[in-house]
């Protein structure tokens, strides 16, 4: 039986999910409840925009709802829906690209990140800060970036991180060394001081 | 220790995923090494840097159940791909309404001799009877003054016929009438005294009568009315006492999914401070 609470709510997701399964909805609605602002979380961070973050969060339940059937081990289900958010996320990135290339505002992104890194001394406020963190955040290269996300702000186990992504834990250990070293790179040529946040 | 290696540990170390006796074995390796130790510090700052990222809250989509449990994710699903064909869609209805239209009115358009016809039914390609003639015009409108005339002439023989029955029902009534107002004063019997006063008591009887019989079915009628309108207000007062029960009825059960909703929503908060204190 679970004793902490996170086990309560993951447990409680287990059954929402085995009742999803047998076709009822209104726990796949409660289910959808449950995982909504963390899936959210999880694209909002990978992407930095609101609207991409539940157009890929709406994408992923629905994808979640498809094959919900062909989920035959149930206690693995967090990974399984991390792997579809993940999916979602590099497919809609695709999208982005393809629509950024006939786009006229190309690069209109990184030459947003590229100002706010040189001048960050004019944002120094936490809203700002956040922005800053987030568009350098985004610049890294996307298996370091989604491994940080899930580390730092889904509070993934390293041995988790691998089995969502199909990688050994130290691969996701060397990738988040990685990222953690370009982002450490990217704040000190911004001139943006660490320790006076 | 390779650098590799040192890495994966730093990343260990930096995460708390370390069992304390690598960790006790590695802050010594960090102490010892002032590089290293500048390299750890490095990622612990950027770590606390990443912390200012923060979460955001958003609200889920809502959800209709129908009575039949119909589930609303398929229909959302249909709905997406639907989307992307709705502007062809609007397009072809549009037409096809147009189409309709113009099928079921006869709707035609044609250009013939330097001159564009937009019409409904069949539309007459000769132009000889497109414009009306001054005799025609003159014609047409004599035909409208005779039947406007025939028209009054009849109205006024109605009026007359009706002025001269009422004229001669007057005269007739003034003529029976005359009896006693006509005679003389020395003239006026004892008889013809009692015959005017039974006459009149008569009279008198009969509109008493009539009062009586009106009065009285003017008091059923106004009691009829006092009953429906009772009936009407105690009918209302039950429907109304019945919207109260069925609205009670419905905060109840709103109040009731309210708590389901909040027990739902303390469990997902559960989750994302559970999260975020696994950090």
């Amino acid at each position: 039986m679970p004793e902490t609470l996170r086990d309560i709510a993951l447990y409680h997701s287990e059954c929402l999910i085995e009742k999803s399964q047998k076709g009822d909805n209104h726990a796949f609605g409660k289910l959808v409840g449950l995982w909504f602002k963390r899936i959210y979380n999880f694209s909002l961070k990978y992407f930095g925009d609101h609207d991409l973050a539940m157009e890929v969060t709406q994408r992923t339940f629905i994808a979640v709802y498809k094959n919900i059937n062909g989920l035959k081990d149930i206690k693995s289900y967090k990974f399984w829906l991390y792997r579809i958010a993940l999916n979602q996320c590099n497919e809609e990135e695709r999208r982005q690209k393809r629509k950024t290339w006939f786009s006229i505002f190309q690069n209109d992104d990184a030459q947003r990140v590229e100002e706010t890194a040189y001048h960050p001394e004019k944002e120094f406020h936490q809203k700002e800060l956040e922005e800053i963190l987030s568009n350098m955040l985004r610049r890294l290269p996307e298996e370091q970036k989604v491994v940080i996300i899930m580390k730092e702000y889904e509070g993934m186990k390293f041995r988790e991180i691998a089995d969502t992504l199909g990688i050994s834990e130290n691969t996701a250990k060397s990738r988040l060394y990685y990222g953690l070293k370009s982002l450490r790179k990217y704040i000190d040529k911004s001139e943006l001081k660490l320790e006076n946040i | 220790m390779g650098k590799e290696e040192f890495n994966k540990e730093l990343i260990t170390y930096l995460y708390d995923e370390m069992s304390s006796e690598d960790r006790q074995r590695f802050e010594k390796v960090i102490e010892s090494d002032p590089e290293l130790r500048k390299e750890f510090e490095d990622l612990r700052d950027m770590r606390k840097g990443l912390s200012h990222i923060g979460e955001k809250e958003v609200m889920e989509p809502f959800f209709l159940w129908d009575k039949h449990n119909v589930a609303p994710w398929t229909t959302f699903i249909r709905k997406r791909s639907l989307l992307m064909f709705k502007p062809f869609i609007a397009v072809a209805a549009s037409l096809s309404i147009f189409l309709l239209i113009g099928y079921f009115t006869n709707f035609s358009i044609s250009y013939q001799d330097s001159s564009l016809r937009i019409g409904f039914n069949q539309i007459n390609n000769t132009n000889q009877n497109l414009a009306m003639s001054q005799d025609d015009i003159a014609k047409m409108v004599n035909q409208e003054i005779a039947k406007n005339n025939a028209y009054i002439f009849t109205k006024l023989s109605e009026t007359e016929n009706s002025v001269n029955t009422r004229f001669a029902s007057l005269e007739k009534d003034n003529s029976t009438s005359k009896g006693i107002q006509s005679l003389p004063e020395g003239l006026v019997t004892e008889k013809d005294l009692d015959t005017f006063l039974t006459q009149t008591r008569n009279n008198n009887v009969r509109v008493l009568q009539s009062y009586l019989e009106s009065s009285s079915v003017q008091q059923q009628e106004y009691f009829q009315a006092v009953i429906t309108e009772f009936s009407n207000y105690v009918e209302t007062q039950r429907t109304e006492d019945l919207r109260m029960i069925r609205r009670s009825l419905l905060d109840l059960q709103e109040n009731q999914q309210s708590q389901k909703q909040e027990t739902d929503q303390i469990l997902a908060s559960i989750l994302s401070t559970v999260n975020t204190q696994n950090n």
